[in-house]
């Protein structure tokens, strides 16, 4: 009796497996048939016919291709970004900011091409490989976005680009520094941000600049501290400055062993000696504050280059009183040079608005990628990816980019023009020039547009110097 | 897998000249024992409770994260009131938290009303971290906040002593004047949780039921009165820790982490249950790391290492010694 | 007569956890069907069957065995990150297998680990184990991230793809099989000899040795083979083609605690309830991530917007975004479930499925017996209180 159970009930479940295999191959075939439905629609209208057949449909994508398909909904633009440990949540948190603004700037003038509004979908990533991997599954198949904008680390980021590619999706990446994320060539894959080798590059030009002869640098075990750090003194040793680096995991709070070792290895070190922080968030406050403290930086003898998210003044002055003349990195734009810029004006003060400062470096990329997103789909005039994908690679030289934000969008190198053998694979859609800017406090809770810009020479504001020493003023006060 | 590459690469070609100055070691010391006072303040709660409830709680590095964060918003709030007030103020928050956490979710557990009380009490106390860190994330935000100075140092200029507004100098060594102070104010904690253990009659019925609750039970005692006391004490002593060192590091809701595995370690390493023994390993965990940091002779991996070789010790003396260095009998 | 009647509850029973069974299966089997243009959900399907497998598993440990390990996801990683170095192309200790060949190489790897981690552990108990392997994941994951040029640190280490095809239907069966799999030779194991064993260790170490348990095997051979599951989860999992990366983050003790919670919730006293708790937590943070709310409440809520965002909350186009309290209300679950639920949530449920026919049953027996007239003999009870 019991063995005529099982028997039963293993028929049935075979069963019903047939059924639903067939029932698989039935429905798929009249999806087929929508499809060809949506072609002949077309047709009729000529111009329109040679992108769209181009298309080969993907299992799953489910984002409409054409106006007309989209009907009276909302074009959905996609947004992964971390929103929880151990994801950078005060990353995450000023990119979706920065994002909700630029569709509400969108909406308000009407939506895309004035007329179609624009929804944007966040997916909390983590930062972890596998939730990037998830996000934009949903993203795609489950939330039907047309593109994706986004994302701060890059451990997600190295997954997404997959998924992207996979579903031919449209994707630029506002916050992802590695290399390999451009370097894949995807035909999908954008970048505004700087890939970290650049960023690598202009550390070592300004420390050479300033006229360093030894580097200490400290870094975070983490997927962005490690390959900075290594590239970096890269590039120190071929402009032949010495370096040395120490990493410290991401949450330490105490770094008193670790700064008197500095300060031990630093003793014999003749002449200017530096100290490059390339820590994030609360950690790099931390060390900051207890290298000012103890009297390792910044000294006469000794240049402190703080963490970028130093850039955030009221912060970083409650979080580090006494680091005065800390000298940072700026990726991206200051107050400075948005002055005659409208757009960034515009979103600085709505970034203000909600979170009460000035916009980190990623929250503007994470605004401009979203606001080119919109422009390439305009130019476009259709919401098929490969014409997004031409449309973005059609601004390709200065004369044909996009101001926006930031700067002045465009990427060299696409599928029309391949990356030369003398260029870096990662140039592959990649935006060349993110500025990236040395500033300098000098004076104890100044705000970051008080801030001296030291470098490069063109955007110097306090006179030509690159390094105001502790306890004097620059030459020009602005 | 940490042999080949640690021993071929780092030990011996980092730094071929392995002079250390005394002056180097002397201030690796110095800060060590700082710290290492602070960490063990938070260890001895950490103890108290292991010592009367016989439980480890879990949640222990939040209370430490409650009680920076409550002297952030006081002195936020009330500029006019003396800002040593708010220390007090965390003290009392985290020990009304402590209070009702106890009465709430571990007393039953004394009662006896819930099976395998062991693993009750783990998860418990670590359901009790995870809420905790989620509620600041949700009430506070990620982003880093610090409590100001509560007072800047007078300037004062000589050759061998001076100081600027932060930092005490002395020749060559350096002394943090925020560290200094959260170093004295967790003295001050420590004698005052000496003398209320071993001189007030309270104290005394505490430490009894750690010895021998029926006993106590006999002689007048309410152990389960004493198990709420001993929590809450436990968590305002971490309360207390945070609210010093909150004017020295930046504050985020999951501070606490590493902060209790750091407790976790001295109370395995001085005996689970052992105030003493706390003491002693909290000084001792401070000089390791401050001495290991400071003369592993591979830079890169110094600082990255760090946590592994609290955590190695601990490993082993759990291992060859679980009693530690002055623990009872398990 | 009488004995026929018994057999029929018996087979009644029978039927209700067989049919339970196989409707579980049956929607397993069929889940792709309901989602096949939302791939998305299909992923997440994976995904919570990877959580459900980990979370049987440390059932199987803790719940059975009495071990209370946190180093689950840390064998978890190590299993992963063996088949990956043994297979990839070059570096150190680099063979170029295939993912067939390095996860069975990893798992056994991890067997292995967990064979000397679990003989370490035996003077162990309770809290101490908890402390000890939580120190011992902490190691793991520090140095794996700190041997940057062995494991790939924080960057993590890419992994071969298991399968050609991207598509997400072969990738779920294949973790359906592997979930059904495991729980099987977890029911087996713990439906044999071992699992009493495991069982009257847990309870009474003294005692299960005096009666000729052997301790000291009993409770390594938990700890491998939970262990070895949890690898083989995991080293299976990050082998998909679409997740082809670990890093060592995923370690961390937060995402234990995930696993943990998860297998409480569910009840960690059965394999099915820890795993069917991975599957509903899993989902409901999935979808709490922006719960779905009617209209007109969403406008009353826009009024309160600026509040609701300082306060950690969103405001989406269908929905209210609860970012990091829905991860509050999860910690708040946990706490009262073990207060007032010991036994987990779903637990219970399947129990009362299940013992319907335990009660019928007796009431039978005790009817067969009043019929027959039985004795019962009062002998042992006098035996124990003359003892004590």
């Amino acid at each position: 009796m019991r063995k005529s159970v099982l028997v039963f009930l293993l028929t049935a479940v075979s069963m019903l497996l047939l059924v639903a295999c067939a029932q698989q191959q039935q429905t798929e075939a009249p999806q087929v048939v929508e499809k060809t439905v949506v072609v002949t629609q077309v047709v009729e209208q000529e111009k329109v016919v040679t992108q769209v057949v181009e298309v080969t449909p993907v299992a799953g994508r489910c984002a409409p291709t054409s106006f007309d398909e989209l009907g009276d909904n909302a074009i959905k633009i996609g947004v992964p970004i971390p929103l929880s440990a151990p994801g950078s949540v005060t990353g995450g948190r000023a990119m979706q900011t920065a994002v909700n603004i630029a569709v509400k700037e969108v909406n308000d003038a009407g939506g895309v091409l004035g007329k179609y509004p624009v929804d944007v979908v966040f997916y909390d990533t983590s930062g972890l490989p596998e939730r990037g991997t998830a996000g934009m599954e949903y993203l795609i198949t489950s939330e039907c976005v047309v593109a994706v904008v986004g994302e701060y680390h890059s451990a997600a980021g190295l997954t997404e680009k997959e998924v992207a590619n996979k579903y031919h999706v449209p994707v630029i990446f506002a916050e992802t520094w590695n290399d390999d994320i451009t370097a894949s060539q995807y035909p999908e894959v954008f970048r505004i941000a700087p890939a970290s080798s650049m960023v690598a590059q202009a550390d070592a030009k300004y420390l050479s600049d300033v006229g360093v002869s030894f580097v200490a640098i400290v870094a975070e075990n983490t997927d962005y501290g490690v390959p900075a750090s290594e590239q970096t003194k890269e590039r120190l040793a071929a402009l032949g400055i010495d370096s040395e680096t120490y990493l410290a995991e991401q949450g330490t709070q105490e770094f008193g062993a670790l700064i008197a070792k500095i300060q031990e290895d630093m003793k014999d070190k003749e002449g200017l000696k530096a100290v490059l922080v390339l820590i994030t968030g609360e950690t790099s406050y931390n060390f900051e504050q207890q290298a000012a403290e103890q009297g390792l930086m910044p000294r006469e003898d000794v240049v402190g280059i703080a963490n970028q998210v130093a850039y955030n003044a009221d912060e970083f002055w409650q979080n580090v009183p006494d680091g005065n003349y800390y000298a940072f990195r700026r990726v991206g734009v200051v107050p400075a040079l948005t002055k005659d810029n409208p757009v960034a004006t515009a979103f600085v003060e709505a970034y203000e608005k909600e979170l009460g400062r000035f916009p980190e470096s990623y929250a503007f990329e994470a605004y401009d990628a979203f606001m080119l997103m919109v422009k390439a789909i305009e130019k476009a005039n259709s919401l098929d990816p490969d014409a997004i994908i031409a449309a973005l690679e059609s601004f390709d030289s200065p004369e044909n980019g996009v101001q926006l934000a930031q700067g002045l969008y465009y990427f060299p190198y696409g599928t029309k023009n391949p990356v030369p053998d003398d260029q870096p694979a990662w140039m592959w859609h990649q935006w060349p020039d993110p500025a990236v800017l040395f500033l300098q406090y000098w004076q104890e809770g100044q705000s970051a547009e008080e801030a001296c810009v030291v470098w490069p020479k063109q955007y110097q504001t306090c006179g030509d110097t690159y390094w105001i020493p502790p306890g004097t003023e620059p030459p020009v006060t602005p | 897998m940490l042999t080949p590459t640690v021993w071929d690469a780092s030990l011996f070609h980092a730094s071929p000249q392995l002079a250390v100055s005394g002056e180097f070691v002397l201030r690796l010391i110095i800060d060590g024992l700082m710290i290492g006072i602070i960490y063990a303040l938070m260890a001895i709660g950490l103890t108290l409770i292991f010592s009367v409830l016989n439980i480890v709680s879990f949640a222990h590095g939040e209370f430490y994260m409650l009680g920076g964060y409550i002297v952030y918003f006081f002195l936020q709030t009330f500029e006019a009131l003396p800002p040593l007030l708010s220390i007090v103020a965390a003290a009392i928050v985290t020990f009304a938290v402590g209070f009702l956490f106890e009465r709430i979710f571990l007393q039953p557990m004394a009662r006896g009303e819930v099976e395998r009380p062991n693993e009750y009490a783990i998860l418990v106390t670590f359901g009790l971290a995870f809420f905790l860190q989620f509620l600041m994330l949700g009430l506070v935000g990620p982003f880093p906040k610090k409590a100001h100075r509560l007072f800047d140092l007078p300037q004062i200029e000589g050759t061998f002593f001076r100081t600027t507004k932060a930092t005490l100098f002395l020749g060559d060594i350096t002394i943090s004047a925020g560290r200094l102070f959260a170093a004295l104010i967790a003295l001050l904690a420590l004698a005052g949780l000496l003398w209320f253990m071993y001189r007030t009659w309270t104290g005394r019925a505490l430490q009894a039921v750690s010895q021998d609750r029926n006993a106590a039970a006999v002689v007048g005692i309410n152990p389960l009165n004493m198990n709420t006391l001993a929590f809450s004490m436990g968590a305002m002593l971490a309360g207390l820790a945070g609210a010093v060192l909150v004017t020295v590091y930046s504050w985020v809701p999951w501070v606490g982490v590493p902060a209790s595995s750091k407790s976790f370690v001295i109370i395995v390493l001085g005996g689970m249950g052992s105030i003493p023994g706390s003491l002693l390993g909290g000084l001792i965990i401070g000089v390791v790391e401050s001495l290991g940091t400071g003369l592993f002779p591979d830079p890169a991996r110094a600082q990255a290492y760090r946590d592994v070789f609290g955590l190695v010790i601990f490993a082993l003396v759990l291992l060859l010694r679980p009693t530690g260095l002055f623990g009872r009998k398990l | 007569m009488r004995r026929s009647a018994q057999l029929n509850t018996q087979y009644q029973a029978r039927y209700t956890l067989w049919g339970l069974a196989a409707l579980g299966v049956l929607i397993l089997l069929i889940f792709p069907l309901l989602f096949r243009q939302q791939p998305y959900w299909l992923y997440i399907a994976s995904q919570a069957l990877f959580y459900a497998i980990l979370a049987s598993s440390w059932a199987l440990l803790a719940g059975y065995n009495g071990q209370f390990s946190f180093a689950h996801m840390a064998f978890m990683g190590l299993a992963t990150y063996a088949s990956g170095i043994l297979g990839r192309e070059t570096g150190f200790l680099a063979f170029d297998l295939s993912p067939w060949v390095s996860i069975p190489l990893g798992v056994l790897f991890t067997g292995f680990v967990g064979l000397v981690i679990g003989y370490l552990c035996l003077r162990l108990r309770k809290t101490y184990l908890a402390l000890f392997t939580i120190a011992f994941a902490e190691i793991t994951r520090l140095v794996i991230k700190a041997e940057v040029k062995f494991t790939g640190g924080p960057n993590g280490l890419p992994l071969k793809p298991l399968l050609e095809s991207t598509s997400y239907v072969p990738v779920y069966y294949l973790m359906v099989a592997l979930f059904l799999g495991t729980l099987l030779a977890m029911y087996v194991l713990v439906r044999s000899r071992y699992g009493l064993y495991f069982q009257a260790v847990r309870e009474d170490e003294d005692a299960a040795a005096a009666l000729g348990v052997n301790v000291v095997n009993t409770r390594i051979l938990a700890f491998v083979v939970s262990s070895m599951i949890a690898g083989l989860a995991g080293a299976v999992f990050h082998h998909f083609p679409t997740v082809g990366l670990v890093v060592p983050d995923e370690m961390i003790i937060g995402r234990m605690s995930l696993v943990l919670a998860m297998a409480i919730i569910g009840g960690s006293n059965s394999l099915i309830a820890a795993a069917l708790g991975a599957i509903f937590i899993h989902f409901s943070l999935e979808w709490l991530q922006e719960i779905p709310l009617p209209a007109a409440i969403l406008r009353t809520l826009e009024a309160h917007r600026a509040t609701l965002e300082s306060l950690g909350f969103g405001l989406g186009e269908n929905g209210l975004k609860t970012n990091a309290w829905r991860m509050v209300g999860f910690g708040m679950l946990l706490m009262v479930t073990l207060r007032f639920r010991q036994n987990g949530l779903i637990a219970p449920l399947l129990e009362r499925l299940s013992r319907r026919h335990v009660i019928q049953e007796i009431a039978a027996r005790r009817r067969a017996r009043e019929e027959e007239e039985i004795e019962v003999s009062d002998e042992p009870n006098e035996q124990v209180g003359g003892a004590s």
